[in-house]
This record gives structure tokens, C-alpha cells and sequence, in this order.
């Protein structure tokens, strides 16, 4: 089930919701309820999907209690642990990699293998990472470990995360399970994070959709002009963006309106001045999820030399990469970004305060390249893309065609942009601090968010495009 | 802090109103749909996720005040001066029409769907003529005109190149693109507005140029006097802003208005025998054209609306139905014909049924014989084949393909 569906706005919420708040004197009854609501809202999209999720759940069950009894037996607990991360990462293997790997095979040694077709369960990788890190946590004393399986299950299926994040580390959300308290203001303040992030998804992002697919479906193959390429991959840009920082804003708001309160998973990004700054802000709970469970183990940046911090880097990077996608486009684009982090960190590039501007264009630069490699099917037709964007075919700078996408577009192009930047943030302080016009602008927020909601659901009743861009995740 | 909590409240507040208000509502709209679709499902795990899907479809077209919300967006639409709404889902020319359009390099390859029709032609006996109609694309080539960069999809390329592997072939064609814009209609006003198909009053025209053709191809003219092929000899009833169609339906009335809509239907005297079968719905009905021919549901319902099964078009001949025939009981001698046709061509058949004895009418979607064998055990004179530029898809040309297409059909 999509956040963005009738379905979702309409059924789902408002029964979950209500009957959330029927059963609001029992935490074990709101758990219950909760969970069974996320396994529904899971199931709703491949209900045999569910039958993995439940395998998941329950092996990690038992590596949690089995790592919790013999923590204190280090070879046990390690060879605990080795045999976690083997079921976890081999289910995530054979779902996500292994008709990869076999067209690897295939092309390397000329085998021939069978390559079967394996359906992708929406949001393995989300929920296989909240896998582990409930069990390490638990090892590591970071979380208490849960004697109640039903609780293990709602950590790793709780809905608003379900399908695209934030990844929640356990011992983030652990007592919030237990001991949270549902209060009205954080209902209204999910409320109103909920709607925000609702109109990223159906009114930019999607809007954006359009133009990008486009671009990408013509000048992938063929010849586009290259200021239709470089608009295709400033929509991507945009797009990517207001989708995930989207579903990651309903996730929170959806978390609060139920009194959990999830980690910020972006800040800004597209304002950052380099690579490294701009890890910092995107997919914030993704990049703390590596820091915490491979980075820091393998000695992250406080290793004898600055070699090993490389390596560190390298397999932090390569992994997030692939994470994202079982094609050569993930591997290049976790790599680039590897790259670009790596020297950043030699050259102390991303402590400097000098040439802003430059810097910023320089980031976002690398940034949009990085998303043409990453948008793209394979690595052939990135290529193609990328010659496109710098006129390597003689395919001339202009064509109506872009004139049309930016004349059809302005008004999204404009808001995608304003809004990658935290001029929301800026206007809601002013409006909060507001002191001469305190009491019209308190008015004209809740109309202009209640309105956006009304909008939104008149693109979705029309049934506009609505791309889901998490199947690769 | 009191600040910014109060306004998030406040919205909190309407959010939970209006979330349960709509909620509620849209229960009511689909708790039938729903409750019907739980009725008759197959409760196995397998097949756990068709009946989801039919759930979510059941959720989807039934949202309360559906079509007020399209409405609403496509207001959005207009106000940001959108040519295109929906991933070019529909766009605009540049006097406000709504068009079908798709991103394309250049016309498609028709010689396959061509040579079907030359199969057909070879098999029909040797009494049996036969002749495409090439019904006009929306986009008129020398009228309409695109916003810079609205991408176009050369149906017209598409169709030339159609007609000339027909004429190549030896099959007789009559391209009603041609003379259009000399056919003394507006050429703003031959075609619907929120609707893909022609005006009334422009098929009445094609009507004219068809029994013209004929006359050319048979010693017996069909319509000697003039008479039948005179609109004054007809009712010509205009309805204003009555119509909204297939393509105005995807945006609202707010994007690109209504169309009015002329219900022409003769002023003689007229005798008929109307029998249609479209799956298990069969039925006959006798009498004028008026009360044959004509349905008069979608006139009953008063003013532009978007129920399907109100749609204007399709007062003639109930629309597109697998199989009709026509008996004009005055014209007991007069020629039979067969039509292969699309939606395009069912008005200006009702008016041919005016100088013809019986006519046939073979939808390709929804006909489930085989439309060969029934061309060569039926008594004709004349097959016409009629599919318009935008339909020339294989859909729409079930008969003569390859033995190879075939196998491939049949597994797929």
C-alpha cells in the first residue's frame, strides 16, 4: 500500500487511527493493533511477500535471545552473530542479487546459467537491515533484548517505515515502543508533517516524474537535445529528492501522529557544499545505519593511517551503493561518491568555508551526474545520457522539447527548487515569530495545509502518474 | 512556541474533519462495489492478491464526488496554463481541443495491417467489393496546430502510408481526410472539443462523400435525387454544452469545457430493423430511424455530463457493439454492406442504412467469430473496412494475419 493512495488516506489511516485511540489505555492493545495493521498494509501490496518478512521476523527473534543468553561467550556470540548476518544478508542475496550475480557469471566466463526471475518483496532491504540491527544492538547491550516476538515484528514491519525508511536503529526505538506518549501536539505536528510530505510526493515529485522519465526514456537510446538532457536530469534530481525526503517526512509524521518520534532522514541536501556535507543531509538514518554497523567496526576515520580509512571508505561506499540496486549503475554511483568523499577528506576539502558558491555548485554538480548514473537502466545508456548532457553527438544545445517541459513545468521546477531549500523552515519561524501579522498568518497555515491535502487528493482521485521509485531498494 | 503549536492544531483539527467526513463518505460510495466483489471472490491464499485488486479498483472508481475532484485538478491545470495534463495523457492544440498524443520519431510501419486487409479482400467472393474508408484524424493536417514542442504522433503519416500499401495492393480507398476543410464545416467545428470523435454534422458529411464513392462504383446510383445526402431533409437538433467526452472526462469541464452536440435524424419516413449482439446482450428493435437507430438514454440525461453510459456519441446505433444489423425495410433491393469499423464510423453508417437495404456492422474488439468467415457466408455486395488513423493497431485487425502471428497470439 502506497501512502500516496486513496486506500491509504481514506481506509487505512482514519480506521487505524481511530481505533488506535479507542485502545489508547493499553500499550500491549496498541501494539497489537499497530502490528497487524503494518502486516496488513504490507500484505496489501503482495500478500505472499508477507510470508518472508515473517521468516525474517522470526529467525531474528531467535538470533536476538540466542546473542542476548551467550553474549558474554565471545566465540559463541560471534559465531551467533555470522550466522544472523548470513540468513539476513543471504535472504537480501537471493531476492536482490543473485539474478545479478548470475548474469556476472554469464558474461565473464560465458556459462550460460539460467537466470531465474525472482520478484523483488518491497522494502527487503529496509526491513532486513532493521533485522540486523536488532540483533547487534542487542548484543551490544544498546536495547534490551524482547522475550515477546510480537514487539521484535512490530520494529521490523511498523508501517511508516515499511516501505521506504527512515531505517530505524533498535536501540533508537526500543523503549519508544514500551514507554512512548501519544499528546495532541504531536498528533497535530504529525498531522501537518504528514500533509507536507504528501505534497512533496504527489505534487513535485510526481509532477517531476514526468519530465525525467521522458528525458531519460529518449535520451537514453537516442539523440535529445543536451539542455533536454540537462533538464531531465535536474527533474531527476528533484524528484529523487521530494520522493524520499517525502515518504520520509509521512513516515514521521505518521510515527508522531502515533507518539513515536522517528530521526530527521534529510536535511537540505541540495544545499550542501560538498559530497561529504551532502552525506550528511541525505538519507541521514541510511548513512548512520553503515557508519554504525560497518564503518565504525571495520575502525572508520580513527585508523592508523589514512590507507585503511580509504579501504573503510571504500567497502562503506561500495556497499551503499549496491544497497540501492542489483545493476553496474549503483556500483559506479556508490563509487563515484566514494571517490569524491575520499578526497574531499584528504584535501580537507569539506572543512573549507572558502568560495561557497563554488563549492556548492561544485557539489551539486557531481550530485546530478551521480543521479544520471543512478536513474539510468545500465551503464550503456548512463553513458548515452551523459554524452547527451555535454553534446558529444552533435545533438545541438536546443529543442521545443525543452522549451515545452520548461514552459508545462515552471511553476514545478520553481517550487522543487525553492523548496530544496529551507525557506519553509525560514517562513514558518517568520510566521511563528510573526508579531505584527501573528494572527492572520496563524490562520493562513492551516488553510494553505489543509488546502494542499485537498489538492493532492484531487490528483490522486484523477489518478495522475504516481511513480513508486523503491522497487530497486 | 504557543505560536507555532496553535496553527498546528488548528490544522490538525480540520485535517481529522476532513479526513473523517471523506472517509466516511467514500465508505459509502464503494461499501456495494466492495461488498460484492467480497461475495463472489475465490478465498485462496493464490489468489489473495487479485481479490486486493479488485478491492483497490472497487476503492478507486468509486471515490465520492469523483469526478468534482477531477474537476478541481484539471481547474489546477488551467490555471497554471498547462497544454498537457497527466503525462500527455491528453493535451491541447492551440484553439483549446483536446488531443490523444504519445512521443514519436516519425509515422509507424502499417504494411502488416495492410496486407490483412488485402487477405480479406482476396477472400471475399468475387461479387463482394471491397473498400477502405479512411475516416479523419482530430489533428487536421492544414488546420490544427500544436503549442510549441506538445509532441505529435503522425497518425496521418501512420495513415498515408496505410493507404498507399492498400492502393499498391489493388484496394479500393476513400480517404475522407481529403476535402474536409472544403466541406463548408467550420474547420474548428469538426470535431468535438472534449471528445475524440467527429461532430455529428461531419459524419453527416463523410455520409455524403461515401454514397458520392459508391455512386462512382456502381451503375445504379444510391441517392439520384440528392435527397438522402441533404441535411435539409433532415431534423438537426442542437444541444447546447451537453457533452462531455472520452478525452474531457480525463480532465473536467474546468480544463476545456463542453461541446454542444447536434442529434440528426431523418425527416422522411423511415422503416427499420436494428438487431445488435455484443457478448451474452443481444437485442431487436423495429421501427424508424428515430426509434431504432436511435438511443435516446444519453439525450435523457440532462446537461454535460461524465457517466460513461450517458456519452452523447453514442445515441447512434448504442454505440460500438460486436455485431449489428441494419434492415432498411424501404430499401428492400438496394445493396448490403458490411462495415469493419471502429467508433468513428457508426454515425455516418446510421446514415448510410438510409440508401442501402441491410447493413452490418463488425466491431473487431468485441465481435468474437471470425469476421472473414462471416464476410463469405453472408450475402454482400460491398465490405468496407473503416478504422480511422489513430486505431491502426493490431487490435483493430484481428483477421488475416500470418499463421506464425497467429501461434503467437495463441500463446501469448
Amino acid at each position: 500500500m502506497l501512502f500516496s493512495s486513496v486506500v491509504f488516506l481514506f481506509y487505512f489511516l482514519p480506521l487505524v487511527l481511530g481505533l488506535y485511540y479507542i485502545l489508547r489505555f493499553s500499550v500491549t492493545l496498541k501494539n497489537m493493533l499497530l502490528l497487524v495493521a503494518s502486516l496488513f498494509f504490507y500484505a496489501w501490496g503482495e500478500p505472499r511477500f508477507v510470508l518472508v518478512m515473517l521468516v525474517s521476523i522470526a529467525l531474528n527473534y531467535v538470533f536476538a535471545l540466542l546473542v542476548d543468553k551467550y553474549r558474554d561467550r565471545r566465540n559463541a556470540a560471534y559465531t551467533i552473530i555470522t550466522v544472523m548476518l548470513a540468513a539476513n544478508l543471504g535472504m537480501l542475496f537471493v531476492y536482490k542479487y543473485l539474478a545479478f550475480a548470475l548474469r556476472i557469471v554469464n558474461e565473464s566466463t560465458g556459462f550460460g546459467l539460467n537466470i531465474p526471475h525472482i520478484a523483488l518483496p518491497l522494502g527487503i532491504s529496509f526491513f532486513t537491515f532493521h533485522a540486523i540491527s536488532y540483533v547487534i544492538d542487542v548484543y551490544r547491550g544498546h536495547g534490551s533484548v524482547q522475550k515477546n516476538p510480537f514487539y521484535v515484528a512490530l520494529y521490523i514491519s511498523f508501517f511508516p517505515q515499511l516501505v521506504a525508511g527512515p531505517i530505524l536503529r533498535y536501540n533508537m526505538i526500543a523503549d519508544q515502543m514500551i514507554h512512548r506518549k501519544e499528546s495532541w501536539d504531536k498528533f497535530a505536528v504529525g498531522c501537518c508533517r504528514f500533509i507536507v510530505g504528501l505534497s512533496k510526493k504527489v505534487l513535485l515529485s510526481n509532477s517531476m516524474a514526468i519530465v525525467a522519465d521522458h528525458a531519460f526514456s529518449m535520451g537514453g537510446t537516442g539523440d535529445i537535445a543536451s539542455s533536454l538532457a540537462w533538464l531531465g536530469a535536474i527533474a531527476y534530481t528533484l524528484q529523487i529528492y521530494f520522493d524520499f525526503s517525502g515518504y520520509s517526512d509521512m513516515a514521521i509524521g505518521l510515527a508522531l501522529m502515533f507518539g513515536f518520534k522517528f530521526e530527521e532522514n534529510f536535511k537540505y541536501p541540495y544545499i550542501s557544499c560538498s559530497i561529504t556535507e551532502f552525506w550528511r543531509r541525505w538519507h541521514i538514518s541510511l548513512g548512520t545505519w553503515f557508519k554504525e554497523y560497518v564503518y565504525f567496526p571495520l575502525g572508520g576515520s580513527r585508523v592508523s593511517n589514512k590507507d585503511k580509512m580509504i579501504r573503510n571508505l571504500l567497502v562503506v561506499w561500495g556497499l551503499t551503493g549496491i544497497w540501492h540496486g542489483a545493476e553496474w549503475t549503483f556500483v559506479i554511483w556508490g563509487l563515484i561518491n566514494f571517490a569524491f568523499i575520499a578526497l574531499e577528506k584528504i584535501f580537507n576539502l569539506d572543512k573549507s568555508t572558502r568560495m561557497a558558491p563554488l563549492r556548492h555548485f561544485y557539489a551539486m554538480f557531481v550530485v546530478v551526474i551521480g543521479w544520471v548514473i543512478f536513474r539510468s537502466p545500465d551503464l550503456l545508456q548512463a553513458g548515452n545520457y551523459l554524452g547527451n548532457m555535454f553534446g558529444l553527438y552533435g545533438n545541438g544545445f536546443w529543442s521545443d522539447t525543452t522549451w515545452m517541459f520548461m514552459k508545462e513545468y515552471a511553476l514545478f521546477f520553481i517550487l522543487g527548487i525553492l523548496f530544496s531549500t529551507p525557506i519553509a523552515l525560514r517562513m514558518n519561524k517568520w510566521m511563528v515569530d510573526g508579531v505584527r501579522f501573528g494572527k492572520p498568518l496563524e490562520l493562513i497555515y492551516p488553510v494553505t495545509i489543509i488546502a494542499l491535502f485537498l489538492v493532492c487528493v484531487s490528483y490522486l482521485v484523477k489518478g495522475t502518474y504516481n511513480p513508486f521509485i523503491y522497487f530497486n531498494f | 512556541m504557543h505560536s507555532f503549536f496553535a496553527k498546528k492544531r488548528m490544522t490538525a483539527f480540520l485535517f481529522i474533519l476532513v479526513l473523517a467526513t471523506l472517509s466516511i463518505l467514500n465508505i459509502m460510495q464503494s461499501f456495494g462495489p466492495m461488498k460484492k466483489t467480497l461475495a463472489s471472490a475465490d478465498y485462496r491464499f493464490s489468489n489473495a492478491k487479485g481479490i486486493i485488486n479488485e478491492l483497490d479498483a472497487d476503492i478507486n472508481e468509486h471515490v465520492f464526488e469523483k469526478f468534482g475532484f477531477i474537476e478541481a485538478y484539471g481547474y489546477l491545470q488551467s490555471l497554471m496554463g498547462k497544454n498537457e495534463e497527466n503525462n500527455f495523457e491528453v493535451v491541447k492544440d492551440t484553439e483549446g481541443k483536446l488531443h490523444y498524443t504519445y512521443f514519436a520519431t516519425g509515422p509507424t510501419d502499417t504494411k502488416e495491417l495492410s496486407e490483412r486487409v488485402a487477405k480479406l479482400g482476396a477472400q471475399l467472393g468475387a461479387k463482394t467489393k471491397l473498400t477502405y474508408v479512411m475516416t479523419p484524424d482530430k489533428y487536421v493536417r492544414g488546420h490544427t496546430a500544436f503549442p510549441e514542442g506538445i509532441p505529435y504522433n503522425y497518425n496521418n503519416e501512420s495513415a498515408d502510408g496505410f493507404l498507399t500499401h492498400l492502393n499498391e495492393a489493388g484496394i479500393d480507398t476513400l480517404d475522407l481526410r481529403e476535402g474536409l476543410l472544403e466541406s463548408g464545416i467550420p474547420a474548428k467545428d469538426l470535431f468535438f472539443t472534449t471528445d475524440h470523435h467527429w461532430k455529428i454534422k461531419t459524419a453527416f458529411w463523410a455520409f455524403g462523400q461515401l454514397v458520392h464513392h459508391l455512386d462512382g462504383m456502381y451503375n445504379k446510383p444510391l441517392d439520384p435525387n440528392h435527397y438522402f445526402t441533404d441535411i435539409s431533409n433532415y431534423n438537426v437538433i442542437p444541444y447546447k454544452d451537453f457533452f462531455i467526452g472520452s478525452q474531457g472526462r480525463k480532465t473536467g469541464k474546468y480544463y476545456a469545457g463542453d461541446d454542444d452536440f447536434d442529434l440528426i435524424y431523418p425527416k422522411f419516413k423511415t422503416n427499420y430493423s436494428f438487431y445488435f449482439k455484443t457478448g451474452e446482450t443481444e437485442a431487436t428493435l423495429n421501427g424508424r430511424f428515430e426509434d431504432s437507430l436511435l438511443t435516446t438514454y444519453p439525450l435523457n440525461v440532462k446537461g454535460a455530463t461524465y457517466d460513461l453510459t450517458a456519452d452523447k456519441y453514442f445515441t447512434y446505433l448504442y454505440g460500438n457493439q460486436g455485431i449489428v444489423h441494419v434492415t432498411n425495410k424501404d430499401k428492400a433491393n438496394g445493396l448490403k454492406v458490411m462495415f469493419i469499423k471502429d467508433s468513428l464510423a457508426v454515425p455516418m453508417i446510421s446514415f448510410l442504412s438510409t440508401v442501402v437495404s441491410d447493413v452490418y456492422l463488425i466491431d473487431p474488439r468485441y465481435y468474437t467469430g471470425d469476421i472473414i468467415d462471416f464476410a463469405k457466408k453472408t450475402d454482400l455486395d460491398h465490405v468496407f473496412v473503416s478504422i480511422s488513423p489513430q486505431d491502426l493497431v493490431d487490435e483493430f485487425f484481428p483477421y488475416g494475419k500470418n499463421k506464425t502471428e497467429n501461434q503467437g497470439a495463441r500463446s501469448k
